[in-house]
């Protein structure tokens, strides 16, 4: 559940996620955390998608209407 | 069945976009480890009729709104289809073609297709009786339901074209993430609903899905508290209701969705190298993972 963590501490310590940017490894080993380099991947990935052009994080109901899914 | 997997390939080739389409599983994982993909129809017709018949008594267990067809029905009448639909897939199974499949091999493909529904029935079982999962059992009950069953299309239809048990580990593997995959975006439909009442209604399924499953397992003790309390109210009061909504916005939910999304694509796309899937069929293969995950 490390990955659900890492993803809660980005989302609620703005030092944390500037840290993560610039020096995950750092970051995660000061939170005593610890994630693989494809769950870094992973999370850059959705990092990049979950941000809206002008910087705002995407919200619960942007994300139920952007992806088409199969219905 | 042959024509409605005809129909099917001609529907996907439109861009049409369908539940139904993932009955092609079986023939393009027998295409891609270079077989052809006629030697699954009976596979795919038995796989199918089982997951459709799933999908009813999944409605029915969910007190789901029915499907048109047994809208007069009544659930009675949906579970008398879908129990007709087991033993037709079974019939189906049992009908395999042993041109490409020795005898031996066929009764271990029909075997593992009734051990894969037992698996089913437990993800299932956890699902309705586990109201309020712990997120690890979250990703258990997703990998019962609909990874090992799709994990299973991909293998039994790669198994008549290879026996090699490295590929076939890679077809298993592309079919487990995309089923997984289809539990996590079946979750947002919870989250495209906007009103209230209507929300209030499926409380249920909207307290098992996984942005409201993670916001459990990640908020810090005193908000996991006003989660749970406002989540058992949260019908009664709509204040409640949006209290639960900003603990799940506040905790990343959003993220953490689109980052395992992230996961699981690359891991089914993984599995097709590691399947070695080849030619027009991995591309298919491929295209019907793109559209699965494909944003707006």
């Amino acid at each position: 559940m490390t990955l659900a963590q890492v993803v809660y501490q980005i989302s609620t310590d703005s030092d944390f996620a500037a840290k993560m940017k610039t020096d995950p490894e750092g970051a995660l080993a000061e939170k005593g955390l610890q994630l693989s380099k494809e769950e870094q991947a992973f999370l850059s990935r959705g990092l990049t998608r979950g941000t809206h052009a002008d910087g705002t994080k995407v919200s619960m109901s942007d994300v139920a209407s952007l992806y088409v899914g199969w219905r | 069945m042959r024509r409605a997997l005809f129909h099917k390939q001609q529907e996907l080739a439109q861009n049409e976009r369908s539940p139904d389409e993932w009955m092609l599983l079986p023939g393009l994982s027998c295409q891609a480890a270079g077989g052809e993909a006629p030697w699954a129809d009976d596979i795919a017709a038995g796989w199918f009729l089982f997951y459709a018949a799933a999908h009813i008594m999944d409605a029915v267990e969910d007190h789901d709104a029915p499907d048109s067809w047994w809208e007069q029905l009544g659930a009675g009448g949906a579970i008398n289809v879908a129990s007709g639909m087991f033993f037709s897939a079974s019939l189906a199974l049992h009908s395999l073609d042993e041109q490409h499949l020795p005898a031996s091999a066929r009764e271990g493909l029909i075997a593992a297709f009734y051990r894969q529904m037992i698996t089913m029935c437990s993800g299932q079982h956890m699902d309705l009786f586990e109201t309020r999962p712990r997120l690890a059992n979250y990703w258990r009950i997703a990998e019962k339901k609909s990874g090992v069953f799709f994990g299973l299309a991909c293998q039994a239809g790669a198994r008549l074209a290879t026996d090699q048990e490295e590929r076939l580990e890679g077809f298993r593997k592309y079919g487990r993430h995309f089923g997984i995959l289809i539990q996590v975006l079946d979750d947002l439909e919870e989250w495209r609903l906007t009103d209230w009442e209507t929300i209030a209604a499926r409380k249920e399924k909207f307290l098992r899905s996984l942005p409201v499953v993670y916001a459990r397992e990640v908020l810090r003790a005193g908000e996991r508290e006003e989660i749970s309390h406002s989540s058992e109210t949260m019908s009664e009061k709509q204040g409640d209701f949006q209290q639960v909504l900003r603990l799940v916005e506040q905790s990343g939910a959003p993220l953490y969705l689109m980052t395992e999304i992230e996961r699981h694509t690359a891991q089914a796309r993984l599995g097709l190298d590691q399947g070695g899937a080849q030619g027009q069929a991995r591309a298919t293969l491929e295209t019907l993972l793109n559209r699965l995950v494909e944003m707006k």
